[in-house]
């Protein structure tokens, strides 16, 4: 958590300091593209390890998805309707 | 669309492989880390290099506490809605779960430990969905409902694991309130699911 945000920052300071060559911005661009799939591909490896997950997904999956749903359109629907209240 | 396809099939072909090959758990863990800090170190580049970071900073006020603010409030509204339509958990149970908001690990860790094990498969599982979905439908969310709608709905993981997705979708002016979100976020789940499991 720390190191995560650590790395985070010196990365920024590197890409501040040398923010004149658009050349290291196309490259770390396109490496962070790669990573982006490197990371879901990871995230599905490890649910796919998991024995308690891969077992109990049948019966949890539904109920889980369903909270998930209500989670991101609760939150979602909320900043559509703020934000339609501050249009007017 | 195009983008959110590839992402998905990318996690499916992970879930097969790691069905299939479950015996490098240790490498995988590693690995998974290894390439979230290489993309957080790229990102970093990224916004240090890119035109608009000087700008951003100059801009940022009081008004990013809105978002989090919409993020909490939002999936609490959710919960309270599927409490009326589910018989099989309580509203604080929904509450707890929804209080991960994407940070699986030490949510469904806290809730094994305080409640059942079985709400704590389901936190563990509702919150990686969270992760997931968020990140597989960023760019739909960016091209209906703005570059603030797929911050709220990655919730802590706007910070790790959505934030590359959410910045090159979002654009990068979106940065601050995505990692801001995300860190209040993160900081709030262990006080919020403990406090919900213990009313």
């Amino acid at each position: 958590m720390v190191l995560i945000i650590v790395i985070f920052l010196s990365g920024i300071l590197l890409g501040f300091v040398f923010r004149k060559s658009t050349h290291l911005n196309k490259l770390s661009g396109k490496i962070s593209n790669i990573l982006v799939f490197l990371l879901l591909f990871s995230l599905g490896f490890s649910v796919g390890e998991n024995e308690m997950i891969m077992s109990n997904i049948a019966h949890l999956g539904i109920q889980s998805l369903l909270i998930t749903v209500f989670s991101i359109v609760g939150s979602v629907g909320l900043l559509i309707v703020y934000l339609k209240i501050l249009r007017k | 669309m195009k983008g959110s396809i590839l992402l998905f099939l990318m996690f499916i072909l992970g879930i097969a492989c790691g069905n299939i090959l479950p015996s490098i758990q240790y490498v995988n863990f590693d690995i998974s880390s290894i390439i979230l800090l290489l993309l957080m170190f790229s990102v970093g580049i990224n916004l240090g290099s890119s035109k608009e970071f000087i700008d951003i900073i100059r801009k940022a006020d009081l008004q990013i506490l809105l978002v989090p603010a919409l993020t909490i409030t939002g999936t609490y509204s959710g919960m309270i809605v599927y409490s009326f339509l589910t018989n099989d958990f309580s509203l604080k149970e929904l509450l707890a779960v929804g209080s991960g908001f994407g940070y699986y690990s030490l949510s469904s860790m806290i809730i094994s430990k305080i409640s059942s094990e079985t709400l704590a498969v389901v936190a563990l599982l509702s919150n990686i969905f969270r992760e997931i979905i968020s990140i597989i439908l960023t760019p739909l969310l960016v091209k209906y409902f703005g570059g603030i709608s797929p911050i709220v709905s990655a919730g802590a993981t706007s910070m790790d694991t959505a934030l590359p997705v959410i910045v090159k979708f979002s654009g990068s002016e979106y940065v601050f309130h995505a990692v801001f979100n995300g860190i209040l976020l993160t900081l709030l789940v262990p006080f919020l699911v403990v406090f919900f499991l213990n009313i």
